[in-house]
């Protein structure tokens, strides 16, 4: 069902294409033909670069509300995207610490990093974040969903009873949580936002919008200059 | 059977296409202004790039603001009975300075046939709905504006669009000479969609302008936006035969009942929201809240049992002590 022909790149594509399908149905055949076919390390990788850009660019109100120039929008969108797999590899890899050392599971580190990847795949839809009001129940549906894609490829691809599955994968995801917030993670991606963005921080929406308003409210005061002080003093 | 069936089908399927893409799009407007990347002149995003204007100086003890409903296509382009319906209001309160230049469904107050690539096609949908020949097409009006309701009452970009239109709304009353820190009460009145837009601006005008900012919703369909929190008092009008606004209460998880916490929740255990129903009003079209010819059984005509509520509702506003 799954035969690769990554010749062309319209081979390539369609490869792709299908394993998406597979991995959104959650089809045990598509993470195996992944693993078992040449080429497929690669597709996984592309899948996720994929997943990537598309929900980057369903979050983009972050770029939008710093006010990013449209030159450096496009380099954000693919450093984000760059980010995803650096993400993706740090929670592949404490899932294959727990599997293997709490659960004794022997499985290579390639392989459940091929599996996680693959797992993001409903991220494709992504952009759909985008939507208004909407967006953010996709968001959530989205995060579930590729829980229980990398649940189910944990448990292809190892001896695993379900709980210990996702015991893993949830304290992998912990784990990413807590890097992310290490002092040293923060800093290199401050650093990253400023070289992309050329913002010098990224702020909130309300954070910004409040300065805004500050601006209003100081444009709006010089109007208000005939008017008596506190004193009642004109 | 076939025959039928699938040209349905796919005008269904171009439906939802056409309004997957209007929805994508929707944000756009706001986002575009906010980031700059905006063509249109009026889109600088920095208050300091308006002129200073002369500014007139006006004695009115409460300045009114009204947004239309979603059915509009610009300020100016209201309906006969709204009109009627604010020139009650006036005589219910002829020491207020009523305005009602703002568009409420675009960040930069730019008019659906204003400056825009596809104004044209607006003005020509606006056209045929005038002459009762739009039908589908026209609904698209009331479905772009009900997603600018959508963008106003999503914390991502709600407040990114909140504060482009009461930019406008703070210019506007400074143009009809509303002075700041004077402590005079504001009223933001929305019909409808509008509501949304009118609780989504009152943190904006309530920090930049120094005022005490109230919400007077007609019909409103209003989200769980947490610019409620700033309102002081929030008068919401719906008559019992008006269901539209109660879709809020399923969407938005901040009106559940059970969401203690949440800014509307806290509005009414704050007592800061009145629903009052006027008597037995649709909500749009014959028999509305503005309808100067259906008549309730008191006699006054539903635009002016909507009026004198509404006028009520300012008279009992506190001034301030030197006005």
């Amino acid at each position: 069902m799954y035969s690769f022909n990554l010749g062309t790149i319209g081979g390539f594509l369609a490869a792709m294409w299908a394993l998406i399908r597979g991995v959104l149905a959650l089809d045990p055949n598509a993470y195996v033909a992944a693993l078992t076919q040449d080429g497929g390390g690669r597709l996984s990788v592309a899948v996720l670069f994929t997943a990537g850009l598309s929900i980057t660019l369903g979050q983009s109100v972050v770029l939008f509300a710093n006010r990013v120039p449209r030159r450096r929008f496009l380099f954000s969108l693919i450093l984000s995207s760059l980010l995803l797999l650096v993400g993706v590899f740090f929670w592949a890899a404490t899932v294959w610490l727990l599997a293997t050392f709490l659960f004794g599971a022997q499985q290579s580190m390639r392989n459940v990093l091929i599996m996680v990847s693959l797992s993001y795949a409903p991220m494709v839809y992504g952009v759909f974040v985008l939507l208004p009001y909407l967006g953010n129940i996709i968001a959530i549906f989205l995060r579930i969903w590729i829980l229980v894609g990398v649940v189910g490829a944990v448990m292809v691809i190892m001896p695993l009873a379900f709980w210990q599955a996702l015991l893993c994968c949830l304290l992998g995801w912990l784990f990413l949580e807590l890097a992310t917030r290490f002092p040293l993670v923060t800093a290199v991606e401050a650093w990253l936002w400023r070289i992309t963005t050329g913002a010098p921080e990224m702020l909130a929406t309300a954070d910004v919008v409040d300065q805004f308003v500050q601006e209003m409210r100081a444009a709006a005061r010089p109007f208000a200059g005939d008017l008596p002080d506190e004193d009642g003093r004109p | 059977m076939s025959a039928v069936v699938e040209p349905l089908f796919c005008l269904f399927g171009l439906g939802l296409l056409l309004l997957v893409v209007m929805a994508f799009a929707s944000p756009l407007e706001a986002l575009g202004w906010w980031s700059g990347w905006s063509r249109r002149r009026s889109s600088a995003a920095r208050p300091s790039d308006q002129p200073a204007l002369p500014l007139p100086h006006s004695d009115a003890d409460y300045f009114l603001v009204y947004l239309t409903a979603i059915g509009g296509i610009s300020a100016e382009d209201i309906s006969k009975r709204e009109r009627a319906f604010l020139a009650e209001l006036q005589r219910q309160v002829p020491n207020a300075e009523i305005i009602q230049d703002v568009f409420p469904f675009s960040v930069t107050n730019n008019p659906l046939n204003g400056e825009r690539q596809l104004g044209w096609l607006w003005q020509k949908i606006h056209n045929s709905r005038m002459k009762r020949r739009g039908g589908f097409v026209a609904t698209l009006i009331f479905v772009r504006n009900l997603l600018q309701v959508a963008v106003s009452g999503d914390p991502r970009y709600g407040p990114i669009y909140n504060v482009g239109v009461a930019r406008e709304i703070g210019l506007s009353l400074l143009r009809h000479g509303y002075q700041p820190g004077s402590g005079k009460p504001i009223t933001v009145m929305g019909w409808s969609g509008g509501g949304q837009i009118a609780v989504g601006v009152v943190p904006y005008l309530n920090q930049a302008l120094d005022a005490p900012v109230y919400v007077a919703s007609i019909g409103g369909v209003i989200t769980d936006d947490p610019g409620v929190a700033y309102a002081e008092q929030v008068l919401h009008l719906q008559s019992s035969k008006d269901k539209f606004p109660n879709i809020c209460d399923i969407l938005y998880p901040g009106r559940w009942p059970f969401v203690r916490y949440s800014a509307w929740n806290q509005a009414l255990q704050d007592g800061r929201i009145h629903t009052i129903d006027p008597g037995p009003m649709t909500h749009t079209g014959r028999g509305d809240y503005f309808d100067y010819r259906a008549t309730l059984p008191d006699g006054r005509t539903h635009g002016q049992k909507t009026a004198a509520l509404i006028g009520q509702f300012v008279r009992q506003q506190a001034l301030p002590a030197a006005a």
